[in-house]
């Protein structure tokens, strides 16, 4: 099957490995690394506080309120990525001047973790659009899945092991060598108050999934949630082949998924839509199908008369035989429009070849 | 139904088309007729595979003729459940065929008549797309113009 677009899990999987290498470095990092990884983590952690900027809170939810465990964890954990974000922001602030080293490899893994990242959001906010009160409004199918409880519990628990990872390392950084590991007060505090906020946003989400994780098939719809756009239009040429044909097939219908879910506000019966032209298409799709079946047929008989490879005789036996058992339906079909009429419709006739074979 | 009750039964409705002396008759003999081509067509799918495609799209214009029809203000009311009778299966291809042909002419040149006398703008213009849709049926079973003329 043709992948058209890009998924979420194109973008979550890259970053938890980049995450992880990051991480590997260790607390035996240089000091001119050490600020430039504590301005890459202050803009990680941001990005990812945004996720959870992104969830909806429970209408009339306040502090007191009780709520859904999934509501609470979510509530639970954006609040600490919040305050891990507070928290860096000082930090990166008091390096900001200093001498930085953004060659060594950490800052780069931690860059593209946050680029990864930024961008899976992005993805996510394809499938929204703002409404009138300024809410976010699904626009596509995944809409509804997206702020699902499944889809929230499974997307934390994919940020929970983000952060249970950077928790440990920023740890790591915040205390290695000297008081304040060869970095302005403020960073190695902002340093080490931010892994204490990641460790309890990965530390909650981790509780709360001891209690009802999310199931397995929750993750795999995660990382499988398009963006929704639509792919581009492919122009037909003379040179396709079958696979390219194939491809175009899925594309188009694609392209056809996306302008049925961006005109269905503005749907009304089309006066088309009657049981005249439902039943011509019917009819339509009968005589095809029959005169496909004949020509298929015709030429399997041929093939093994001419003893063409049996492979292809058995596709071509395959497709009659399928095309065998689709035309008849439509010929039901086409029964049923018999009796069965919509309104009155003025009646546009076929129109018949000028010199009709005769039947004889 | 055995093969003289088909010919019998088309040959019956043309003498009703034929015989019909008022529109609201005419109409109702050709809302009958068209059933009956409908009936006759539909059948005939399955036993002249050779000739299904002509035998499905008559059977279309059949039911374009009858709701035609439908919709003309002089049709008398009570048609709907009016029994027809469904013609024989045994006759070769040929006979139907060119018994269906026939009807239609005969269909075509009524409505065409009634078309051009009928006092409602609405009675006139369902008689002209019946009368459409009995045309093609004859161009469909007889690949050309069919005399209608009794004989």
């Amino acid at each position: 099957v043709a992948k058209l677009t890009a998924v979420l899990g194109d973008f979550l999987r890259p970053a938890g490995a980049h995450i992880n290498a990051a991480a590997g470095y260790g607390g035996d990092i240089p000091v001119p690394a050490k600020r430039d990884v504590i301005a890459e983590l202050d803009r990680l952690v941001v990005t990812m506080a945004r996720y959870l900027d992104d969830v909806a809170l429970p209408a009339g939810f306040t502090l007191a309120s009780k709520v859904s465990l999934d509501a609470r964890t979510a509530l639970d954990a954006r609040l600490a990525l919040r305050r891990a974000a507070s928290s860096l922001r000082p930090a990166a602030a008091a390096v900001l001047d200093a001498g930085a080293d953004n060659a060594h490899p950490a800052v780069g893994h931690l860059s593209s973790a946050n680029g990864y990242l930024a961008a899976g959001r992005d993805l996510l906010q394809t499938h929204f659009t703002r409404g009138l009160a300024g809410g976010p409004v699904g626009n596509s199918a995944w809409a509804t899945f997206i702020t699902s409880s499944p889809a929230t519990a499974a997307l934390l628990a994919e940020l929970a092991a983000f952060s249970g990872k950077l928790a440990a390392w920023g740890a790591q950084l915040s205390r290695t060598g000297s008081l304040y590991a060869g970095l302005p007060a403020d960073a190695s505090q902002g340093l080490h108050a931010a892994s204490h906020w990641l460790r309890i946003a990965a530390t909650s989400v981790r509780t709360a999934h001891l209690q009802q994780a999310p199931p397995a098939a929750a993750h795999r719809l995660l990382a499988a949630i398009p963006s929704n756009i639509a792919p581009p239009r492919q122009p037909l040429s003379d040179t396709e082949q079958v696979p390219d044909l194939c491809k175009g097939i899925t594309v188009t219908a694609e392209r056809v998924r996306h302008a049925a879910q961006a005109f269905a506000g503005q749907a009304r019966w089309s006066p088309a839509a009657n049981s005249v032209l439902w039943r011509r298409d019917a009819l339509a799709s009968a005589i095809t199908g029959h005169a496909s079946e004949l020509i298929l047929r015709g030429l399997a008989e041929r093939a093994g008369q001419l003893d063409i490879g049996p492979v292809l005789r058995m596709h071509l036996a395959c497709a009659a035989e399928a095309i065998g058992q689709a035309w008849p339906t439509w010929r039901a079909i086409a029964r049923h429009w018999d009796t069965i009429s919509t309104g009155s419709h003025h009646v546009r006739a076929i129109t018949l070849p000028p010199q009709q074979p005769p039947r004889r | 139904m055995s093969e003289a009750d088909s010919m019998q039964d088309t040959s019956g409705i043309m003498t009703r088309l034929r015989g019909a002396t008022t529109l609201p008759d005419t109409l109702a003999a050709a809302f009958d007729a068209f059933e009956v081509i409908r009936h006759l067509a539909r059948d005939c799918e399955d036993k002249f595979p050779a000739q299904f495609a002509a035998f499905m799209t008559a059977a279309d214009a059949a039911v374009d003729g009858r709701e035609a029809i439908t919709i003309a203000p002089g049709l008398p009311p009570g048609r709907a459940g009016t029994g027809v009778s469904r013609p024989g299966r045994t006759a070769p291809m040929e006979e139907i065929a060119g018994a269906l042909a026939s009807l239609g002419a005969v269909l075509r040149d009524r409505l065409s008549h009634a078309a051009t006398v009928a006092a409602t703008a609405g009675d006139r213009a369902a008689c002209a797309g019946a009368a459409q849709a009995a045309g093609r049926i004859c161009q469909l079973m007889a690949g050309g113009e069919v005399d209608s003329r009794p004989r």
